[in-house]
């Protein structure tokens, strides 16, 4: 074999990845990997998204790895590209996203540490707390070995960022290829997924046996075990409630009949009342109420079989009763194959079930009047209602903003798995545009619209361009109310400090990008601009003025406050 | 009129059971309370104070001090009930908390959430005089 540079050898060890895409943002020091993709990469299927901030870059990885259960792979130049990087990595942290940042670095013998190069960054320092594992790859021979130990380290367990900074001489080298060694995945990392043991299978079939009112929560381990019909097979057989995660919506049909929206009023009751749950993959963080009561039961009152790929996820903020360590997947096979063989299901519905239905209807009903309402200035749920009524169960529901989200939250309607992107456990506002991208290139038959805040649109307001560069029909709606609502919203009443905003025409602003763009102000115009939008072909993008007073009352956020700020007020 | 007095109850009545507001949301309620305002010394409270009610069809029927079986039990310091009194926390808010627990079935708590927040608004209302140094 003949020789092969340091930027080759980088590019190969990912194709042996089946890497799809790359997002970021080149610099000089990249130029010869750019190359490489140029003259080998794109004919192998992988492909170069240049976005305009490297930000979108990282979120535009990290929802690819949602959508794929593939590792999501992002780049950024030495310095302020690698800088810029930093609050997507943060995000795909924070939401056990796998994706692979790339930087490079100056040369190898001018770094670690610092001798004055321009742009020079200590790049292993500035990732080490939001990735879960990095390195700086110190010579060319090293380059496969580590690319494998990072999709390793990423995959393994609890899916999360992982980090290579590699010095530009190390891109730059030129060396034999039999001296690298490319490996096929599975000659270096486990392709099966860990099971449960026969003891702690049986277990929990007892638990369940003796359980009246049993109750499935649902993390994102389902979406990545692909789980979708066990947890259904289950679910049916036990009659049992299904809560998920936020993160985890989809993983479970919103519109099965055993099924309650999130932290809404009818998975709080189910959840507070189960006398077992079957936490699958959630750690019972503070957007699942850190797990205690009132919202869940009471430890004595309810047993708690926790099944984590990683035993690290166990009992993080409340005890349980059975501690698996298993893939979610493998351990709803063992179960049902054993409740079969015991022929243990209920057949009749559970009784309690129409009670936290009730009250979940009862909680819903004034959303879906305000949904429906012709109120002028538009009520935030008018446009959330007109978009979840306009779109098929395949659309690709992405949602940003902060009571704009929360709304959003309330009538969307997720019956698919892979068909919902949200922040949840990282608060990060921002990355929807971002995420919609990788969403429609990932999957360019499935529509994509994005719902967000008109402050947390302004974040990568930049990426419209990288939209239409790609020629991506991308459908947004701003709620527009010229604030941060959420912030307002609990500002002392006529002490409004930092949150508003000047008008932006944002229609205006997208025609300047090439999208189509209207800004509506009657409810009853959402509708028809929607389908003008669909039908322009461009993505499109509607500004919906939304009632700057009504987006101030979201009715749950002195929940979510009272969990965001416990203990302090 | 002292909190949890005969007379603050008979004004708590009068209001609530006249609301249409109120009356509207919670014409299908029919439940018990207990509700246990907790001790504090250091504030001048040296005892508990138990109240308790019962609504029928959205109507307070009866009211009484000592303690019975009520479907729910709500206890909690002195001082979140004199900050839910005076509209400085919410009640859906102290209970997520934890400031006050609740005993009892929270889907039917959580169904007439909207009466209860109706509810503490009509109490609002009353002049209340508060125990100890909360006065
Ligand atoms: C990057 C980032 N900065 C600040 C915040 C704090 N924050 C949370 S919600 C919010 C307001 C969001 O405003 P907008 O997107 O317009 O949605 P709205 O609440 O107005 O509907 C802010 C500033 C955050 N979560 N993330
Ligand atoms: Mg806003």
């Amino acid at each position: 074999m003949g020789k092969i540079s340091g930027a080759e050898a980088l590019l190969k060890a990912l194709l042996m990845e089946k890497v799809r895409y790359i997002f970021g943002i080149p610099g000089g020091q990249w130029i010869p990997f750019l190359d490489a993709i140029h003259r080998l990469g794109r004919k192998e299927g992988l492909e170069f998204i240049m976005t305009r901030h490297e930000q979108a870059a990282a979120h535009a990885a990290d929802a690819y790895s949602r959508l794929t259960n593939e590792v999501g792979v992002c780049l950024g130049t030495v310095g302020p590209g690698a800088v810029d990087l930093v609050p997507g990595v943060y995000e795909a942290y924070s939401e056990n996203s796998a994706i692979l940042v790339l930087t490079v670095q100056v040369q190898s013998w001018k770094a670690y540490p610092d001798t004055g190069s321009t742009q020079y960054c200590n790049h292993k320092d500035l990732f080490a707390p939001i990735t879960k594992w990095n390195a700086v790859v110190s010579h060319w021979r090293r380059i496969p070995e580590l690319v494998q130990r990072a999709f390793r380290s990423a995959l393994s367990g609890t899916p999360a960022p992982v980090h290579l900074d590699i010095p530009v001489d190390v891109l730059f080298y030129e060396g034999d290829e039999d001296d690298l060694q490319f490996l096929q995945p599975e000659n270096y990392r486990i392709m099966n997924k860990p099971s449960p043991s026969p003891g702690d299978v049986e277990r929990a079939v007892e638990l369940i046996r003796a359980s009246e009112n049993p109750l499935i929560h649902a993390g994102g381990a389902v979406q990545r075990s692909g789980a979708f019909a066990e947890l259904k097979a289950l679910a049916e057989r036990l009659q049992a409630a299904v809560t998920t995660t936020v993160y985890a919506r989809g993983v479970f049909p919103d519109n099965h009949p055993l099924s309650f929206i999130p932290m809404g009023y009818g998975s709080i009751s189910a959840q507070s009342e189960a006398d077992l749950v079957i936490d699958l993959g959630a750690r019972l963080c503070a957007m699942d109420m850190w797990g205690r009561e009132p919202a869940w039961g009471l430890p004595e009152a309810q047993k708690f079989i926790q099944v984590d790929i990683n035993p690290e996820s166990m009992a993080l903020n409340r005890r349980v009763d059975l501690a698996i360590q298993s893939d979610v997947g493998e351990f709803l096979r063992a179960v049902l194959k054993r409740l079969k063989e015991e022929n243990i299901r209920r057949n009749k519905p559970n009784e309690r079930l129409k009670q936290y239905r009730d009250t979940e209807n009862v909680w819903l009903e004034e959303f879906i009047e305000a949904g429906r309402s012709d109120v002028k200035p538009i009520h935030p749920l008018r446009p959330v209602a007109e978009f979840k009524n306009h779109f098929s169960e395949d659309a690709i529901v992405v949602l940003d903003g902060g009571n704009s989200q929360v709304w959003a939250t309330y009538l969307t309607r997720i019956n698919r798995p892979f068909s919902f992107l949200a922040q949840s456990d990282s608060g990060m506002l921002g990355g929807g545009l971002s995420k919609a991208i990788a969403a429609k290139l990932t999957f360019p038959n499935r529509p994509v619209y994005l719902l967000t805040g008109d402050g947390a649109f302004m974040f990568n307001i930049q990426e419209m361009e990288t939209v239409k560069r790609f020629n991506l029909q991308i459908i947004v709606g701003i709620m527009n109310d010229r604030a941060w609502g959420m912030i307002k919203a609990d500002q002392p009443e006529g002490r409004y400090i930092g949150v508003d905003f000047q008008d932006v025409k944002f229609a205006e602003v997208a025609k300047g990008f090439g999208w189509y763009g209207e800004r509506i102000s009657e409810p009853s115009k959402i509708k028809p601009a929607l389908d003008r939008a669909v039908k322009s072909g461009e993505p499109a993008l509607l500004d919906i003025l939304v009632d700057p007073a009504a987006n101030l009352k979201v009715p749950d956020l002195e929940t979510l406050d009272a969990v965001w700020l416990d203990g302090v007020i | 009129m002292l909190l949890g007095s005969n007379e603050w109850w008979a004004e708590a009545m009068k209001i609530v059971n006249s609301d249409e507001t109120y009356y509207q949301l919670a014409k299908n309620l029919n439940k018990s309370y207990t509700f246990k305002v907790l001790a504090e010394p250091e504030n001048g409270i040296s005892e508990n104070i138990i109240m308790g009610y019962k609504i029928e069809n959205g109507k307070i029927v009866d009211h009484w001090e000592d303690e019975r079986p009520t479907d729910f039990v709500i206890a909690g310091p002195y001082k979140v009930w004199y900050q839910i009194l005076k509209g400085k926390m919410g009640p859906v808010k102290a209970m997520t908390m934890r400031k006050l627990k609740v005993k009892g079935p929270l889907p039917e708590m959580l169904k007439y959430n909207k009466a209860t927040l109706r509810w503490v608004e009509l109490l609002r209302t009353i002049k209340t005089e508060f125990h100890g140094n909360y006065e």
